[in-house]
C-alpha cells in the first residue's frame, strides 16, 4: 500500500514538475521603470477602497504578495488605467493565479533576497 | 613670437586628435557595458550606457550600431514609440543597419516597407508564432522543416477548454492549466460564495442576498479569466524560446 502512494506521488510530482514553465528573470530596475511609465496613464480616479486598505489594513499587517506590484497596488492601477468594472475583474483574476505564478510563467525579480514575479498591467485587456 | 604660435597650434592639435581617441575609447567602453547589461536583461542600464556611448561615438558607422541597439533596449522598457522613432531615423540615414532596422519594424509589426518576398514570408510565419498558431511545413525550405515540426510539437493548451471548464466548475480550467493551488482557491472561494448566497436567499434575507452574490459574481468571473489567462502566458512560456530563436534568425543576430 506504502509502495503505491509512494508511487502515486512519484507521478504527481513528475507531472506538477513537468508543467512548470522555463524561469526568465528580469531587473528590479527595469521592473521599477515599467511600473511608473505604466502608472502615468490614469484616465480613471483610483479606488478609495484601496487606499483605505492600504493604508488601514496593509500598513498594519504587513504585506506578504509574491507578486510585484503587490495585489493592492496592481487593483489600484487597473481601477484607475481601466475603469472601475474591469479593475475589479481583473484583481480578482490576479487574486486567484497568484498561488501558482511560477507554473504560470510570470518572469521573477529579485529584491532584497526575496523573488517576486512581476505582473504589470499595460493594457486594459484580460 | 611665431615659433610661440607654432607651438601653441601644434599642441592643440595633439590636444584634439588625443581628446577625440579618448572619447573613441570611452565610446567603446559604454558600448561593450551596454552589450553586457543587455545580455543580463537589464535594460534600464543597458540603454544609460548606449545613450553615452552614443554621445561619445567617433565614427557615424558606430553611431548606428548603437543607435541600433539603444532602440533594442528601449522596446524591452516598454517605451515602443521611442524605439520605433529611433529605428526610423536609422532607416532613412543609416545605410549601414538599414535592412535591419527595417527587418526590426517588421517583426514587431510596424511596417512592412522595403522587404522582398521571403522576408514577408519569414515575418508572416513569425507572426503565426507569436499568435501561438500552428506552421505549415511547406511554407518552409527543406532545412527548416525540423523547426517546424518542433513548434508544431509544441506542448500547448486550448484557451477555450480552459474557460470553459472554469466556468462550468470553478477551478477545474486551472486543473486543466496545471495549476492546482489556484484551482483549490478559486473552488473553495466560489463554493463558499455560492453557498452563502443561496443560503441568505432561502432566509430571505434580500440585502446579504445580493451582496454575497454580487462578490461571487466577481470571484467567478475573476476565476474564468484567470484560468484564460494563465493558458494564454502558459503557452507563451512554452514556446518562448523557440520564437525568440526563429526572431533571432531573422535578424541574423
Amino acid at each position: 500500500m506504502s509502495k503505491k502512494i509512494r508511487l502515486l506521488l512519484v507521478v504527481t510530482l513528475c507531472f506538477y514538475t513537468a508543467c512548470v514553465s522555463p524561469v526568465r528573470r528580469n531587473s528590479f530596475l527595469d521592473a521599477q521603470y515599467r511600473l511608473v511609465k505604466s502608472s502615468k496613464v490614469s484616465p480613471h480616479t483610483p479606488s478609495q477602497v484601496v487606499k483605505t486598505y492600504q493604508t488601514f489594513i496593509s500598513a498594519s499587517l504587513g504585506s506578504d504578495c509574491p507578486m510585484y506590484p503587490s495585489c493592492s497596488r496592481y487593483a489600484q492601477l487597473v481601477t484607475s488605467k481601466c475603469g472601475h468594472l474591469e479593475g475589479v475583474l481583473m484583481s480578482s483574476a490576479r487574486l486567484q493565479m497568484e498561488f501558482d505564478a511560477q507554473i504560470i510563467g510570470f518572469p521573477i525579480i529579485l529584491i532584497n533576497r526575496k523573488i517576486l514575479y512581476e505582473d504589470i498591467p499595460y493594457c486594459c485587456h484580460f | 613670437m611665431k615659433i610661440f604660435l607654432i607651438v601653441a597650434i601644434f599642441n592643440l592639435f595633439i590636444l584634439q586628435v588625443l581628446s577625440s581617441e579618448n572619447n573613441c575609447l570611452i565610446s567603446k567602453q559604454y558600448y561593450v557595458k551596454g552589450v553586457e547589461y543587455f545580455q543580463q536583461r537589464s535594460f534600464l542600464l543597458s540603454a544609460i550606457n548606449l545613450s553615452n556611448a552614443q554621445i561619445f561615438a567617433c565614427q557615424a558607422k558606430e553611431r548606428n550600431e548603437i543607435s541600433y541597439r539603444y532602440s533594442l533596449a528601449l522596446k524591452e522598457l516598454n517605451e515602443p514609440g521611442l524605439a520605433i522613432q529611433e529605428l526610423n531615423k536609422l532607416v532613412k540615414q543609416a545605410p549601414e543597419v538599414e535592412r535591419k532596422a527595417r527587418l526590426t519594424l517588421a517583426v514587431w509589426g510596424v511596417s512592412m516597407e522595403g522587404l522582398d518576398n521571403l522576408e514577408i514570408k519569414k515575418i508572416s510565419n513569425l507572426q503565426l508564432m507569436q499568435n501561438n498558431k500552428l506552421l505549415n511545413p511547406e511554407s518552409f525550405e527543406e532545412g527548416e522543416r525540423e523547426f517546424v515540426t518542433r513548434w508544431n510539437n509544441v506542448h500547448r493548451k486550448n484557451a477555450w477548454i480552459s474557460g470553459i471548464a472554469s466556468a462550468i466548475v470553478p477551478g477545474s480550467g486551472q486543473v486543466y492549466n496545471g495549476n492546482y493551488q489556484s484551482a483549490g482557491v478559486s473552488f473553495v472561494l466560489n463554493a463558499i460564495l455560492l453557498a452563502t448566497s443561496i443560503n441568505f436567499f432561502d432566509k430571505d434575507i434580500k440585502a446579504a442576498a445580493i451582496t454575497s452574490s454580487l462578490f461571487f459574481s466577481v470571484t467567478y468571473l475573476g476565476n474564468i479569466i484567470s484560468a484564460v489567462r494563465s493558458t494564454h502566458m502558459f503557452n507563451a512560456t512554452q514556446g518562448g524560446a523557440l520564437v525568440e530563436e526563429y526572431q533571432n534568425n531573422i535578424l541574423n543576430r
